[in-house]
């Protein structure tokens, strides 16, 4: 297992090589330069090449791409384009809040998705199935905006219940204030993963009540909570674990749209400016981050596995 | 059948619904504070804190290497220029309280009011002001340094006379030392902060304007405290000289114009610098907002790279010119919140003259079908006339946002109607200013604030030597170059004036541009807020919020 996951994590590197080789060469051959960006639409030709030899933006993209690498691994990420702020300051300033985020609506999803999965499978074509099913199916269906909006307007807008948008006041997540402007685009956030979750884990447990061992240990007169948890909860949640890995990816790219619609400060926020300004250290920085994030969800949904079902070894 | 896993899920459910309803509880409540206790019968609140709205952040506070309004905005609370235009367009004292001109106009000396201090307590000298110059000649990539022309030299000749020389008379210089970026910082600020100053990073960036930066974190709020000590708000254009009739200023960033206006009716918002047209109706039916058509000078044109085809025949231009029907685009895109633009400067600002409406091009489709038939194009029976077997086809060039997309199928849908196969190519703007420099473009639509530039954006817009940008135009003719070198050299205020009429009818006569919409900006103010008022209604000044006020 030890062995297997040091395999796992070395692998990371290569990929995040190529993700940063794959970042670097889109948004350099995406039109806009970060010069123009910087000195303003009217600014003349000198000025523009000046910024540009300047920020080494007049070097060719291969040396550019060289010289960002072996600073990285150095650990230094380089200085945002627009702000001249370091890019680990910039993008740490705002992870805390993403995270904050991204794991608040994984937790609210994944506990509220495989409830409502596993309670629809076990009502299966009731009223209450089909309910939750309608429910499932209009949230994967909305797009992220929509859902935001929805929220918003039902919790904030109407009911009054929390703020319309906004950062936790004076940055601080942890006070009641932070986490009452946190709700709404945690709950908005949550939904999509939330209504995947509940169809998967409702035709996952379904298969699996569906199996000769679960009627033989019903037959054998255990109380139908020992069925259920002891033998089929364990088996239906392991092509769930799978999802809920690559949903951690979804949600976290899922962050920017949430993001701006609550005007929440999270990492999101700041891709989303640093594309709009071709400020490529930034919007590099957050590619391998999003990327690391995902690299790492899945592997922890590998590791899980052995600990859902002990057939599953690593050796 | 399965009693206890329903228990256990009602349970968990009531748990989420109970965080919720936690989080919610959590909300504090308004206290009263028994040292400050409310004056019922005082009608303003001088100690309020009034939360503005705007949708994009502050990237840099480095005002010497940044045009983005949002720094300069921004710069205008923190800080003061030397001098400011009122909302007439006249001149007016702002830490300078007299000046000199030379006799050649190159020698410009300002005599400083000697009671200004920063937000740090240092008082201002005309130290101050000659490293503020300094810095802002020398800075490497300064984006506006050379606004201010060839300068010879800067000097403090005491602490309170500061000299600056041109080489070359410039009369747009006035506009530049007015304008927001020209506020005069703390150099000893700066030395200490090093290259942290300007940025999220620095610990403080001093000032001398009504409003002190306490708190700033990028893409989410920038928090101001009153300057008790300013007394120098120019009364030409304040009621109130200072300080400041509120206690502090949260500068939210909020992205979504719609979450915006909602803000603003739930009254967690007093003030939308910003309202999108598309809310207007909402806000229209609100008792609870007011708001506030602004109009700063700023203007929406049609332009043709007119060394490129069809444009480069002045008959095409002229054709779309009469072609377009500029009250439809001000009415349908803008929402009637604008005006059709007769001239590229607009009434109020320096340089205007009403004489220029009579170059104006009518909206006139028999026209302009008339000077297609003279160009030689053809009207065929698929609506899309015809030279020599080819179409008249082209492409105009378009930013994304609503209003210029929407304007963008207007201009198209207004141009077959006499013939002409207008293609769009809409892109972000990063794309398009990059595209429109690259010399890509057949015809473009954009939009500019004069302000920086006075009516010298007339020179900077149209000079040989400003290509590729701001010139996009490429139109090229020796009467027109003299006269834009004429308006920023002559000393007569009258052969100035009139050098702007004849640049404005050549420009005109052939159609080099086609001004559209003399464009107005909506300022939301929730209720809450006495009095609204815009600062600089018409010319593009200073924005420092003297005069607001807030109900008790």
């Amino acid at each position: 297992m030890t062995a297997y996951v040091i395999r796992r994590l070395l692998q990371i590197i290569p990929v995040l090589i190529v993700v940063s080789m794959i970042a670097y060469g889109l948004i350099h051959i995406a039109p806009g330069n970060p010069a123009l960006h910087i000195a303003g639409p009217d600014a003349s030709e000198d000025v523009i090449r000046e910024i540009e030899s300047q920020l080494g933006l007049d070097r060719p993209v291969h040396e550019q791409y060289f010289s960002w690498v072996s600073r990285a691994v150095q650990g230094d990420l380089g200085v945002s384009l627009r702000t001249r702020v370091p890019v680990t300051q910039e993008i740490f300033q705002y992870l805390p809040n993403s995270l904050a985020l991204g794991v608040g609506s994984l937790v609210l999803s994944v506990i509220i998705g495989v409830i409502m999965g596993i309670t629809a499978a076990l009502k299966q074509n009731s009223l209450v199935d089909n309910g939750i099913m309608f429910m499932a199916v209009s949230g994967i269906s909305a797009p992220s905006f929509v859902r935001g909006v929805a929220v918003m307007w039902v919790f904030a807008i109407t009911l009054g219940w929390f703020p319309i948008s906004g950062g936790p006041p004076g940055g601080d997540l942890l006070s009641a204030e932070g986490l009452r402007h946190m709700m709404l685009p945690m709950v908005a956030l949550s939904i999509g993963p939330l209504a995947t979750l509940g169809r998967m884990g409702r035709s996952s447990m379904l298969e699996v009540l569906g199996q000769d061992y679960i009627r033989t240990a019903q037959a054998k007169g255990l109380s139908q909570r020992v069925v259920l948890y002891k033998h089929a909860l364990r088996n239906a949640l392991l092509p769930v674990v799978t999802v809920i890995g690559f949903q951690v990816g979804a949600m976290f790219g899922g962050t920017i749209v949430t993001e701006t619609i609550f005007a929440w400060p999270g990492v999101g926020r700041r891709i989303v400016g640093a594309i709009s300004a071709r400020d490529f250290p930034v919007v590099q920085a957050a590619v391998l981050l999003l990327a690391f994030v995902f690299i790492v969800a899945n592997l922890l949904v590998d590791i899980a596995y052995v600990f859902i079902d002990p057939r599953i070894r690593y050796d | 059948m399965f009693s206890s896993l329903d228990r256990k899920t009602v349970l968990i459910a009531i748990a989420v619904i109970a965080l919720g309803a936690f989080a919610a509880a959590c909300a504090p409540e308004v206290e009263e504070d028994p040292e400050d206790p409310a004056e019922p019968d005082e009608e303003y609140d001088v100690d309020a804190t009034v939360v503005m709205a705007r949708g994009t952040g502050v990237e840099t506070l480095d005002i010497h290497n940044t045009t983005h309004v949002e720094a300069t905005n921004t710069w205008s609370l923190m800080g003061d220029s030397l001098v400011a235009f009122d909302e007439d367009g006249n001149l007016v004292p702002l830490l300078a309280e007299d000046w000199e001109v030379g006799p050649e106009g190159l020698e410009y000396t300002f005599f400083l009011r000697e009671d200004v201090t920063f937000h740090s307590g240092h008082e201002l000298t005309a130290h101050d002001v000659e490293a503020t110059f300094e810095r802002w000649l020398t800075e490497e990539g300064s984006p506006t340094a050379d606004d201010l022309g060839e300068v010879e030299s800067i000097e403090a000749v005491d602490d309170y006379t500061f000299q600056l020389v041109l080489e070359e008379p410039n009369n747009a210089i006035w506009n530049i030392l007015a304008a927001r970026y020209g506020s005069i910082v703390n150099a000893s600020n700066i030395e200490a902060e090093g290259d942290s100053w300007g940025t999220p990073a620095a610990d403080h960036i001093d000032g001398t304007g009504p409003f002190e930066l306490v708190d700033w974190r990028p893409d989410d709020v920038m928090v101001f405290e009153r300057h008790d000590d300013y007394t120098w708000g120019p009364p030409e254009i304040y009621d109130n000289t200072g300080p400041a009739q509120i206690a502090r200023l949260e500068y939210r960033v909020i992205p979504e114009d719609a979450t915006r206006v909602e803000e603003l009716l739930a009254g967690t918002v007093h003030l939308d610098q910003m309202v999108s047209r598309g809310d207007l109706v909402r806000i229209e039916q609100s008792d609870i907002i007011n708001y506030i058509e602004a109009t700063p000078a700023s203007v929406e044109f049609l332009g043709f790279h007119c060394q490129r085809e069809p444009f480069d025949d002045v008959l095409i231009r002229r054709a779309l010119a009469h072609a377009i029907n500029k009250q439809e685009i001000a009415d349908v895109a803008y929402e009637g919140v604008s005006e059709p633009a007769t001239s590229f400067l607009r009434p109020g600002m320096p340089g205007y003259s009403a004489e220029m409406a009579e170059f104006n091009r009518e909206y006139d489709p028999a026209k302009a079908e008339e000077l297609l038939d003279e160009a030689g194009w053809d009207e065929t029976e698929d609506g899309v006339r015809m030279k020599d077997g080819e179409p008249l086809e082209f492409t105009l060039s378009a930013f994304d946002d609503e209003v210029r997309l929407t304007s963008a199928e207007l201009y198209q849908a207004q141009a077959a109607q006499v013939g002409m196969d207008m293609e769009l190519d809409v892109m972000e703007s990063a794309a398009m200013f990059e595209h429109l420099r690259a010399e890509e473009h057949q015809m473009f639509t954009m939009g500019v604030t004069i302000g920086r530039r006075g009516p010298d954006v007339l020179r900077w817009y149209h000079h040989p030597d400003e290509q590729p940008a701001p010139n996009r135009f490429y139109y090229e003719d020796d009467e027109l170059v003299d006269l834009l070198n004429l308006q920023r050299t002559t000393p007569d205020e009258d052969e100035q004036m009139q050098a702007y009429v004849e640049i404005e009818r050549i420009l005109m006569e052939d159609a080099a541009w086609v001004p559209v919409v003399w464009r107005d900006y909506i300022r939301g103010f929730n209720e809450q807020i006495a009095d609204p008022k815009v600062d600089h209604p018409v010319y593009d000044g200073h924005f420092k919020l003297l005069d607001m006020r807030m109900a008790n």
